[in-house]
């Protein structure tokens, strides 16, 4: 009986411990996954609205006032333009979310992200250095086209979450794409209006793009977006012989490049190394964390705020304990701050990431 | 029975301890006998010898199907081609105004 009751016991602690190692492994292998799988949001199926471009306003020269962005008084400016691009392009008035056309395309889940890696692949090289384009009368080309043609853009919160160093993004390849494909499109006949319009809704495009000020790269998407249309804009007036036009996108394409300067000084100031592939990250020291509370609370621009919120978490999470109470501290007076919601979002997942979602960013 | 035979010819009488002896043979046998309790006949159960053997296949399968699949890494949302649209220019950061300059976490710093 005494070997009949051991050779059970036996049997069942071999069940017994089979099943737990699976549990933990299972338990362990969904916790170590650096990011939970994108849900697929549905496809946008309703109809464009019609829209409205309303024509550029009128150039007066004697109040045209170029910005200096080598001056002193610039490293207090917002990094935005400082030229009233309605001169170059103002936004159309069409209601609804051109986010919501957009995000159909974002990798990996955008319900149509099969179709964009089709339209990637039916690129070719545009004219001068525009670089691959869509052919001119690509569908997507031509179906993009009233959605430059919206007043809006927004993919926070309308589409996504902030959700840190996770937060989703849009298929922003397609997204420059289509503006070298307008900008490459007017280089092939620059004489005609078409390319007037088509540099215009590169324009209008980068704008739309800039909207949310929530994510670096999208905003700098944009920039890239508005500066290749105000250079074939710039060639387009100079064969019009526009002097007024091209003077005000010369202005404008001359904003690009300290913009992306002082992008880059943001990007070194919280912490991010500016040229490195994905984010880096640096210790965080007692100056750092105080210099990061003083840029979530206080930057003229929110994608830079939201970027010193996430690395508060950083902070919180690897910080002394007096950086992480500081980190603490700032972030629940954000999460509980009814200035911007989209702080508060933010604050609020930098007080609760646990540390396993945060490491995998910074490898 | 001693009318069946004619007399003088019966056959001999069993020996008188034979009864005793078989008796106590059988009371032997009995207590030798195996004791069918639960634990026995849980182990010599077909079915639940079956169960086990199945559960322990099903589980070992399962943990092998963990390890072969490891968990991949999510896609990168942002191609190539943008990263590198992206890439800003490094500022060196001791160039900075008004802040110490912050010192890069090492490769082997970051777990």
């Amino acid at each position: 009986m005494t070997r009949s009751r051991a050779l059970v016991f036996a049997a069942l602690t071999v069940v017994f411990v089979l099943a737990g190692a699976l549990a933990w492994r299972l338990r362990a292998r969904e916790t170590d996954a650096p990011a939970r799988p994108a849900a697929a949001l549905p496809r946008f199926t309703g109809a464009v609205p019609p829209a409205r471009v309303p024509a550029p306003k009128p150039v007066a020269l004697d109040l045209l006032n170029p910005p200096c962005w080598a001056c002193p008084d610039a490293a207090t400016w917002p990094i935005r333009f400082r030229t009233d691009l309605d001169l170059l392009a103002p936004l159309g008035d069409g209601a609804g979310n051109s986010a919501l056309w957009l995000k159909d395309f974002s990798r990996p889940a955008g319900a149509r992200v099969a179709e964009a890696e089709a339209a990637m692949k039916r690129r070719v090289d545009g004219p001068g250095d525009v670089g691959k384009v869509l052919p001119p009368d690509d569908p997507l080309l031509r179906e993009a086209e009233p959605w430059a043609d919206r007043a809006a853009m927004r993919f926070y919160p309308d589409v996504y979450g902030l959700e840190g160093f996770s937060t989703p993004i849009p298929n922003l390849l397609v997204a420059l794409t289509l503006a070298r494909s307008w900008v490459g499109r007017a280089a092939l006949h620059p004489e005609t209006s078409e390319a007037l319009e088509d540099c215009r809704r590169a324009i209008r495009w980068g704008r739309l793009l800039r909207q949310d000020d929530a994510v670096v790269i999208q905003d700098l998407v944009g920039l890239a977006c508005i500066r290749i249309g105000a250079e074939e804009l710039y060639d387009v007036a100079r064969r019009r012989g526009d002097q007024p036009l091209m003077l005000v996108a010369a202005m404008a394409l001359g904003e690009a490049a300290p913009q992306r300067l002082r992008t880059a000084q943001e990007l070194t100031r919280l912490g991010l190394v500016p040229g490195d592939e994905g984010r880096g990250f640096v210790e965080p020291t007692e100056a750092r964390v105080d210099d990061l509370v003083r840029l979530a609370k206080s930057d003229a621009d929110r994608r830079f705020r939201l970027e010193a919120i996430a690395q508060l978490a950083v902070a919180r999470l690897k910080g002394s304990h007096g950086q992480r109470t500081k980190a603490e501290a700032a972030l629940d007076a954000l999460a509980k701050s009814g200035r911007s919601p989209a702080d508060a979002a933010q604050a609020r997942w930098a007080r609760e990431v646990a540390w396993r979602e945060v490491s995998p960013m910074m490898k | 029975m001693s009318d069946l035979f004619p007399p003088g010819l019966e056959p001999p009488s069993p020996p008188p301890e034979l009864r005793a002896r078989v008796l106590s043979a059988a009371s032997r046998a009995f207590d030798a006998a195996p004791e069918h309790d639960a634990w026995t006949r849980a182990l010599s159960s077909p079915v639940l010898r079956l169960a086990w053997a199945a559960s322990v296949a099903v589980l070992g399968a399962a943990h092998l199907f963990v390890s072969l699949r490891r968990a991949a890494p999510p896609p990168d949302p942002v191609s190539p081609e943008i990263r590198q649209m992206a890439r800003l220019p490094r500022i060196d950061v001791r160039s900075l105004p008004d802040e110490a300059a912050p010192t890069p976490i090492r490769a082997e710093e970051r777990s």
